[in-house]
């Protein structure tokens, strides 16, 4: 059979592996898991201290997400390695981006499904109050940018090892790291904080999620996602020089 | 359709392939034998683009494997060793998974996975998780992937292997199938599968090809190694000791003696055909010969002699 004229098969790709991904239980263990926690944040003042807001719910989230979202992508690569369909898929006529741009895709698609069931924390503060619109997409824009950013983490630290375990343990320090970075960056001395604060997930978030729109942190979340996406990929092909 | 030049691979300080070469024509059946730790899978391996070479080149379709990767992938067809697939699909969700990663249009890939199903025999089994499948119908399902793009050039790399006789015959007999229009290379421990279905096989050893022939003229040129079995009217000792002596002998064992009868396997060296003098000496001995029959080499005995360090003349 002559070749025929190749389409990109990234979205074929995506698919299979967002099926792949909600077929797996630990999915939905992390999913009830994420959701009690993050509902309980939310409800909690709400019902306690009578406090309509987000912000109980959104700004733990940079610490939750550093557990959840590497939980998520850790099977990514390293479950191909393991199983061998690394093999598979590196002989069918696909290129190696395209195989992390599917897995990132998959994996976006994965973590943007469990956000979806959080606007229900928003849909209940339009029940009982005015919330400002603008903040709550900003909020999201916020979400959607930090996740991003853990999801192209993941991914390169899935591709790093065949073992499932490990790749969760280096996916949550460096996205821990990243995490801590703003939290520490009052510590240290003189200008060296404020230099060192911008690394940080922390600057970034708050702006965005305050429903302050600044160009700087929308580069942050794009370039922070793009250069594990590219470390990822160099994981990859590095293991077939080996 | 395939040619190979020079290609090397090291893992390391250890050499995998050594300056390998070989060509197939379009419509052969090459079968690469081998010990394990031969450096079989990782030529093939090479071949499908899944390993860079160290050194050297290999095209396949006048493509290079390295530089025009999806070219060569698009071209052939590839069934690994361990026939990894993903247990998490059904049989019928992995084909269709695979013609749309192949690019294959929509409205021909019902066609092409039907066609498939029927040829491989998965019919029972299209609904099927592939956790759920046995050993034998994994193997089908990886060929029938490998098949499903209708692809030149077939790449397998022992697709019998682990399978009970039953299914390695069923495996045999598709391969048969697919030999008229394919030109297919397949790796295999059993020589005697080499011996029925190729048209030709390459002896790997230690990175390096050490034969490369038709499984018939590789016997034959294993026949220069071949054995006379004797049975001789003779005293044990004197006859062992007599045809020791003779050239191009290189060594006589006794296989049993019963009364005056002694049954002997006389090795021969290489190229030499030693039937007259053995005539000649039973004669001036007076020792009637009751049997002498020459052994004909088998695929097998050239894989041994090569593979454990010996040379074919």
């Amino acid at each position: 059979m002559t070749p025929a004229l190749r389409k990109s098969p990234v979205a074929t790709l995506a698919r299979k592996e967002l099926s792949i991904l909600f077929n797996a239980p630990a999915t939905y263990v992390i999913f009830v898991i994420f959701l009690l926690i993050t509902g309980w944040l939310f409800v909690s003042p709400l019902f306690l201290r009578d406090l309509s807001s987000l912000d109980t719910f959104l700004q733990p989230l940079p610490l939750i997400l550093t557990f959840v979202v590497p939980a998520l992508t850790m099977r990514t690569f390293s479950e191909e390695f393991r199983t061998g369909t690394i093999e598979c898929l590196a002989t069918l006529p696909i290129t190696d981006y395209e195989i992390v741009a599917a897995k990132y895709l998959a994996a976006m698609g994965l973590v943007g499904g469990l956000l979806l069931f959080t606007l229900a924390y928003p849909l209940i503060l339009w029940l009982v109050g005015q919330p400002d619109l603008g903040q709550t997409i900003g909020a999201y824009a916020s979400v959607v940018g930090l996740a991003s950013f853990y999801v192209a983490i993941g991914l390169w630290a899935s591709s790093m090892t065949r073992n499932q375990v490990v790749a969760f343990i280096v996916g949550f320090f460096a996205c821990f790291i990243f995490y801590l970075v703003g939290q520490m960056a009052e510590l240290f001395p003189g200008g060296i904080g404020m230099l060192v604060r911008p690394f940080g997930v922390e600057a970034h978030y708050d702006s965005l999620a305050r429903g302050v729109l600044d160009s700087r942190d929308l580069l942050y979340w794009a370039s922070g996602t793009f250069f594990f996406l590219v470390a990822c990929l160099a994981s990859i092909h590095s293991r077939r020089w080996r | 359709m395939i040619d190979v030049s020079q290609l090397t691979k090291r893992y390391g300080s250890t050499l995998a392939l050594d300056h390998v070469n070989f060509s197939i024509q379009p419509g052969e059946v090459v079968g690469l034998l081998g010990p394990n730790g031969a450096g079989k899978t990782t030529m093939l391996k090479m071949l499908t683009g899944y390993l860079p070479p160290t050194e050297g080149t290999a095209r396949v379709d006048q493509f290079d494997v390295f530089t025009h990767s999806l070219e060569v992938r698009q071209r052939i067809g590839y069934l690994p060793e361990t026939n990894p697939l993903y247990d998490e699909l059904a049989v019928y969700e992995a084909l269709q998974w695979a013609a749309r990663l192949r690019a294959i249009p929509d409205v021909k890939a019902a066609g092409a996975i039907n066609h498939v199903i029927a040829v491989c025999g998965l019919e029972a089994v299209v609904g099927k998780d592939i956790a759920h499948l046995s050993k034998g119908y994994r193997q089908r399902t990886g060929l029938a992937i490998a098949i499903l793009h209708d692809p030149d050039i077939l790449i397998l790399d022992e697709p019998t292997s682990g399978l009970d006789p039953n299914q390695q015959q069923e495996v045999r007999q598709l391969i048969q199938t697919l030999k008229q229009k394919k030109t297919v290379l397949w790796s295999t421990h059993m020589l005697s599968e080499a011996q029925q279905s190729c048209d030709r096989v390459l002896i790997i050893n230690r990175g390096r090809i050490v034969a490369d022939g038709s499984p018939d003229v590789l016997g034959r040129q294993g026949a220069g190694l071949g054995r006379l079995v004797l049975e001789l009217k003779a005293p044990q000792a004197a006859a062992v000791e007599a045809l020791g002596a003779l050239a191009g002998v290189q060594g006589v064992t006794m296989q049993r003696s019963s009364e005056s009868t002694v049954h002997l396997n006389v090795e021969c060296a290489a190229g030499s055909d030693v039937r007259e003098a053995i005539f000649a000496l039973a004669v001036e001995k007076r020792w009637p010969i009751l049997q002498m029959t020459p052994e004909s080499a088998t695929l097998e005995d050239v894989f041994r002699e090569l593979t454990l360090g010996g040379k074919i003349a």
